[in-house]
């Protein structure tokens, strides 16, 4: 399920538009990300990121566009089908189960082997029962590697926020995903563990998971991107390097502010 | 079926249905401007008709004295609510305002059955026995106040809603809770005029519609069903959805009834909520305090 | 054993229909999360369908329990594909009317439920030909069944569906982006819902050998929700404990009906508004999903 990555992009949106009561928060958005990569989204706010995201992973219905997960179309799923396929998230605000211990947490985020009735899971069948142990020591190996086994027992309501910003992640990965979007995985996080996140990141990608960050933080998002896209006011300003986009003047522009009639096209279509 | 019958059915049943529509329309204000699904509310119909009953039968007061103090006695016992129920639980998931007005309607019946007993009241009034006959058709005097009383209540309403100060703050509310807070509007103020006025609403209904009916403990239920169905026809927390879909109801009923038999008149309502539920769950109109 | 007075026995089995009746809501209310005032309909179903199985075609209880608890649950799901689709409000709306509903069809299709007059003489529990004799047997049985009702609520919630009707009542989106759908999850909790609550209705139609359209009336609501609530919602032992007190309460004080439901409308509003976790608050809330094989 991971490191063979497919010879072909991850995932491919294409002309992606989306419109609400009149406002077009995405006018044709194209993204394309190549398998076990790392890309960068940023843009100024209200550039339709999030949007973007939730089009994506089907938690709102684009008006126009396509998207393909390793070559299969997700027209018409429902976002939990969407997250079956591996194609998993995170939001921008920071969701857990609280009523749930740790190893629930990431015990309901692992799914059950396709082909598993209602009735095998109620009576515990060997079959579930085995799937179940094996789940089980997965999500062992998810808290250990996310250094908080000795909190396995805990309610997850209980956790500190950074906690749970971990907690989080470890569940979006409990099923090895083959893509993982992470809205804003540094909002609001203390910065000694911001590194320690990072290497996380990092650590989840060399497995052959490709990710697409929003992020505020640049710094963050240049540091490990190979590409990032910016977008502003819905569409793709440009793609490129880290490098490229850091010093590319219609960048700095979107994120520093408008700046009188050298915005031609992008403020016509404002209306 | 010849048409002079027809029109007897659909007379009969716009009066009826501007009563249901008057009765729900209180129902429809609470859950547009507070979001919160009022199940007392066919309680406050109740105790409104048995406080009528009591002033009327009990105390000697006239109709026409006893009908608008009942009414204000129910906008007081509406604040009651909002203090006591809605205020609390401001910052509460929804489940704690139906819980709680779950339980003020199981205290209210029983307080009514222990206090009047469970054997039927009836009101009398100075139209009953009034009758007009127009075109072969006949109109009965309290129907007819029951209408005219609707229509004037709704236009009070809706002049009340779009000219007033307070009845825009009650717009906004509807519209965006949060919003009304960064201008200046107070919430608790406005919870507990659309309590009052909601209860008040539905006292009219009771008010005129009781001395058609005989009264008893649980007439509350009938009543808040039949509100339930028109404001999830009409649109929750629609105003004017409220009063067309009662008058839907009230007319469908009629018919149903009168062409039938009368064992079929309570299913309309169901049958339209049904439908309405299945085809198109945000009712005719759609939510919205909409004017 | 035979010294035990035949009041204190039939508490005793009340006591019993009502914990598996608090179980049925506790699935919906405390773990799903969903107002579900429904619990009458599965209720009254389980009663006819088992009254009519045994009487009309002769069949074994052993046979018609059975019956009478799958059709609460196919009722469970029939009435939950169109209202579980709507916003709260109006689910909650939906299952009230539910109840309204069926009284009405109960009242009205003479030739099934004869109406109003109901069905009388309901032959008491034949488990193969065996009949429960007495209210010493009714107890036993009804005790069993109890236990056997906890014990299935306890394999529904400790169970991975259980940790996903937790998921999905305490944060949706981030249920389905983990690949949990909510719809179907709630439809399976409200047919096991249905089926708790069918299985009871069962037991209440051969124990009082009587039962009338009445029996989708509101009032079981009134008390299941004082039991489940104060008791605690989304815990095993809560609703049991509930079930106990408030079946044995009201006839130790020997109040009169109205009465009753007088104070237990105060006390659901005093619950509801100042103590909303219910007993269990008191003794420590346990984790939540109860055991689970992940633990």
């Amino acid at each position: 399920m991971s490191a063979d990555s497919s010879p072909g992009p991850v995932l491919v949106a294409r002309d992606i538009r989306k419109a609400y009561r009149g406002v077009l928060a995405l006018d044709g958005v194209s993204i394309e990300l190549a398998a076990g990569s790392i890309t960068g989204l940023i843009g100024p706010n209200g550039s339709g990121k999030s949007t973007l995201f939730d089009c994506i992973c089907g938690f709102q219905t684009r008006d126009a566009g396509s998207v393909m997960l390793d070559g299969r179309d997700l027209r018409g799923l429902s976002p939990q089908r969407i997250a079956r396929q591996g194609l998993r998230r995170t939001f921008q605000q920071l969701r857990v189960f609280p009523e749930l211990t740790l190893r629930q947490n990431l015990l309901a985020a692992a799914q059950a082997a396709p082909g598993f009735s209602y009735l095998s899971e109620l009576l515990r069948t060997p079959a579930v029962r085995r799937h179940e142990r094996q789940m089980a020591q997965r999500a062992d190996a998810m808290l250990e590697e996310l250094r908080l086994t000795r909190l396995g027992g805990a309610l997850a309501g209980g956790l500190s926020y950074g906690q749970k910003k971990l907690l989080e992640l470890g569940m979006a990965l409990m099923n090895e995903p083959r893509l993982l979007l992470l809205d804003e995985p540094m909002a609001g996080v203390n910065p000694t563990l911001v590194e320690g996140l990072k290497e996380e990141l990092l650590r989840v990608n060399r497995r052959g998971i490709a990710l697409l960050i929003v992020e505020h933080n640049l710094k963050l998002v240049f540091d490990i991107s190979q590409s990032v896209y910016v977008l502003d006011q819905g569409r793709v300003l440009m793609r490129g390097t880290p490098d490229e986009v850091a010093q590319d003047e219609r960048v700095i522009e979107a994120y520093l502010g408008r700046r009188g009639p050298a915005q031609g096209k992008q403020g016509a279509h404002l209306d | 079926m010849d048409v002079s019958m027809l029109l007897q059915f659909l007379a009969n049943g716009v009066s009826v249905g501007l009563g249901y529509g008057l009765a729900a329309v209180g129902l429809a204000l609470v859950f547009g401007i507070l979001e919160q699904v009022n199940f007392a509310h066919g309680e406050i119909y109740m105790v409104g008709a048995f406080t009528l009953w009591f002033l009327g039968q009990s105390a000697g007061v006239p109709y026409w004295l006893g009908y608008p103090v009942m009414v204000v006695a129910m906008a007081a016992f509406g604040l009651l609510l909002a203090e006591v129920v809605f205020l609390p639980t401001l910052h509460r998931p929804f489940e704690t305002v139906i819980l709680a007005t779950l339980a003020v309607s199981i205290i209210l019946q029983n307080l009514v059955r222990l206090v009047f007993g469970a054997t039927p009241l009836h009101i009398d009034s100075p139209l009953d026995g009034m009758t007009l006959e127009l075109g072969g058709v006949l109109f009965f005097g309290q129907r007819i106040f029951v209408s005219v009383v609707a229509i004037v209540a709704l236009a009070g309403l809706v002049a009340f809603l779009r000219r007033t100060e307070t009845g825009r703050a009650m717009r906004a509310m509807a519209q965006n809770k949060d919003a009304c807070l960064m201008v200046g509007i107070d919430i608790r103020r406005v919870t507990r005029i659309t309590a009052a006025a909601g209860a008040a609403l539905c006292a009219l209904a009771a008010g005129a519609m009781a001395p058609m009916f005989d009264l008893y403990p649980n007439m509350g239920t009938d009543v808040v069903f039949k509100s339930f169905a028109v404001v999830i026809i009409g649109g929750m927390g629609n105003i004017s959805g409220a009063m067309l879909a009662g008058l839907l109801l009230g007319v469908a009923e009629s018919f149903a009834s009168g062409m039938l038999g009368a064992t079929y008149r309570d299913g309309v309502g169901f049958t339209l909520m049904i439908i309405m539920l299945l085809l198109r769950p945000q009712g005719i109109f759609g939510k919205s305090v909409r004017v | 054993m035979s010294a035990i007075s035949p009041y204190f026995l039939h508490i005793g089995v009340m006591t019993g229909i009502f914990v598996l009746l608090a179980q049925s809501l506790n699935v919906m209310l405390g773990y799903s999360g969903l107002l579900s005032l429904a619990t009458p309909a599965f209720f009254g179903m389980g009663a006819y369908a088992s009254a009519l199985l045994t009487l009309r075609l002769g069949w074994d209880s052993s046979l018609t329990l059975i019956c009478a608890s799958a059709v609460g649950a196919l009722s469970g799901l029939a009435l939950g594909v169109p209202s579980l689709r709507l916003s709260r409000h109006s689910f909650v709306i939906v299952t009230l009317s539910a109840t309204l509903l069926l009284q009405l069809v109960a009242s009205n299709w003479i030739g099934l439920t004869r109406g109003a007059l109901g069905i009388a003489d309901i032959p008491t529990v034949h488990l193969f030909g065996m009949p429960l004799a007495g209210k010493s047997a009714w107890l036993a049985f009804m005790a069993a069944l109890s236990v056997v009702g906890v014990a299935a609520t306890w394999l529904i919630v400790s169970s991975r569906l259980g940790r996903a009707m937790i998921a999905v009542r305490d944060n949706e989106p981030l249920a389905i982006a983990a690949g949990i759908d909510p719809l179907k999850i709630r439809l399976f909790a409200f047919a096991c819902s249905g089926a708790l609550a069918g299985l009871a209705g069962a037991c209440y139609a051969h124990y009082l050998s009587f039962i009338d359209p009445g029996i989708f009336g509101f009032s079981i609501s009134e008390s299941l929700l004082v039991m489940v609530i104060l008791g605690g919602a989304g815990t095993l032992w809560g609703p049991v404990a509930g079930a106990v007190i408030f079946t044995i309460l009201p006839e130790a004080l020997s109040m009169a009906p109205e009465v009753k439901s007088l104070l237990y409308g105060v006390l659901l509003l005093l619950i509801v508004l100042f103590m909303p976790q219910g007993m269990a608050r008191w003794f420590g809330r346990q984790v939540a999903a109860g055991a689970g094989t992940g633990k």
